[in-house]
């Protein structure tokens, strides 16, 4: 196979280094599917980033300056912690089930620079992200994430979008009080 | 579903830029599969060629303007041809005219494209943006996954 790559040979020597930006959400575990089941070329160097977001720690119980607060803000930690860690084993079990070897790795900061930060440092040849996240507004058609990856990227990105995904967008609407949404089933089988 | 064997339908969108050009480079040597079937997909604007100044002098200098676009459309999408010939892959040139962003969607979805792979910028003018406009409506609309292919002097600009 003819090399264009301007990048210098990474460990893998015959195949591409791939990050695969996951938050444990239906989306970014679409993502990898798809890659598995599409994109995945033996030889491939696969690495799984996970991001832990301090954000989620709520600001109040920081903001309370009483005694407590250090147990507070210490619960919070570490509740975060355990969510990281739970996070770990599903995408390593995810990782076992489709016998796909890949290395994860906990990235700090703002996901989106992380994971652009951490594809520089491995020499990636490109990243693959879901539509959206956990936390994206359900109004937007893309989450911020992935457009902040999208746009700063230097190497390719692979958005993995589904029909399905957008099924529950119009755009702006106002809610019926009257009309219920059906919660959003995963529907990672329906790939063609 | 099985990783190997299944035909994937790809969709590339082509507009006769060196972005294009680069991302149909960058799909070869990095995602193609051998039973890959590709539609390189171009959709020709004519409204620049009636919006130049000229459109208020003479019926027939539009005409002969619409007539050398389409001269070369023809050959660019020969051009488009001989690249699927000589990568020896299955597929279809396909030339659809109407909003870019929009055709690349629709024509997606009609021939069951697995993927649609885009350059980051076309043959605008604007460089304030890091990513097209119309690379940019596929990635919010798009049915089914979208690669994006920076083109690699994008990083050396952004070094500035």
């Amino acid at each position: 196979m003819s090399d264009i790559s301007q990048i210098p040979a990474t460990k893998c020597d015959t195949g591409d280094t791939v990050i695969v930006a996951m938050d444990g959400s239906e989306y970014s575990d679409y993502a990898l599917q798809f890659y598995y089941d599409t994109v995945h070329r033996p030889g491939n160097n696969v690495i799984i980033a996970h991001a832990s977001e301090m954000k989620n720690i709520s600001f109040p119980a920081i903001a309370t300056m009483t005694p407590d607060s250090n147990a507070l803000v210490t619960q919070e930690l570490q509740a975060e912690e355990k969510r990281c860690i739970e996070l770990v084993d599903k995408l390593t079990q995810k990782l076992n089930h489709l016998k796909l070897e890949g290395k994860i790795e906990r990235i700090h900061g703002e996901p989106g620079h992380a994971v652009i930060e951490l594809a520089n440092e491995k020499h990636a040849d490109f990243i693959v992200v879901g539509c959206r996240g956990k936390g994206s507004v359900r109004r937007t058609l893309t989450g911020s994430v992935t457009d902040y990856i999208v746009h700063h990227s230097h190497i390719p990105v692979m958005v993995a979008r589904h029909k399905d995904h957008i099924k529950h967008h119009h755009g702006f609407h106002f809610p019926n009080p009257f009309h219920h949404h059906k919660k959003h089933d995963d529907k990672t089988e329906k790939s063609s | 579903m099985a990783a190997e064997g299944n035909e994937r339908i790809v969709l590339i969108a082509m507009d006769g830029s060196e972005y294009s050009d680069y991302a149909f480079e960058w799909f070869w040597t990095h995602f193609h599969k051998d039973n890959d079937r590709v539609i390189l997909l171009h959709v020709p604007e004519y409204h620049t060629v009636v919006q130049s100044p000229m459109v208020m002098a003479d019926v027939t200098v539009i005409t002969e303007m619409m007539q050398e676009e389409e001269r070369r459309i023809k050959q660019f999408l020969e051009g488009l041809g001989q690249k699927l010939k000589d990568k020896k892959v299955g597929g279809k040139v396909k030339s659809v005219g109407g909003n870019p962003g929009e055709v690349i969607c629709k024509v997606a979805n009609e021939e069951g494209a697995h993927l649609i792979v885009t350059g980051t910028r076309g043959m605008g003018k604007l460089r304030r943006t890091f990513i097209g406009s119309i690379s940019d409506y596929v990635i919010h609309h798009s049915h089914v996954p979208v690669l994006v292919c920076r083109h690699k002097d994008h990083h050396e600009q952004q070094k500035h």
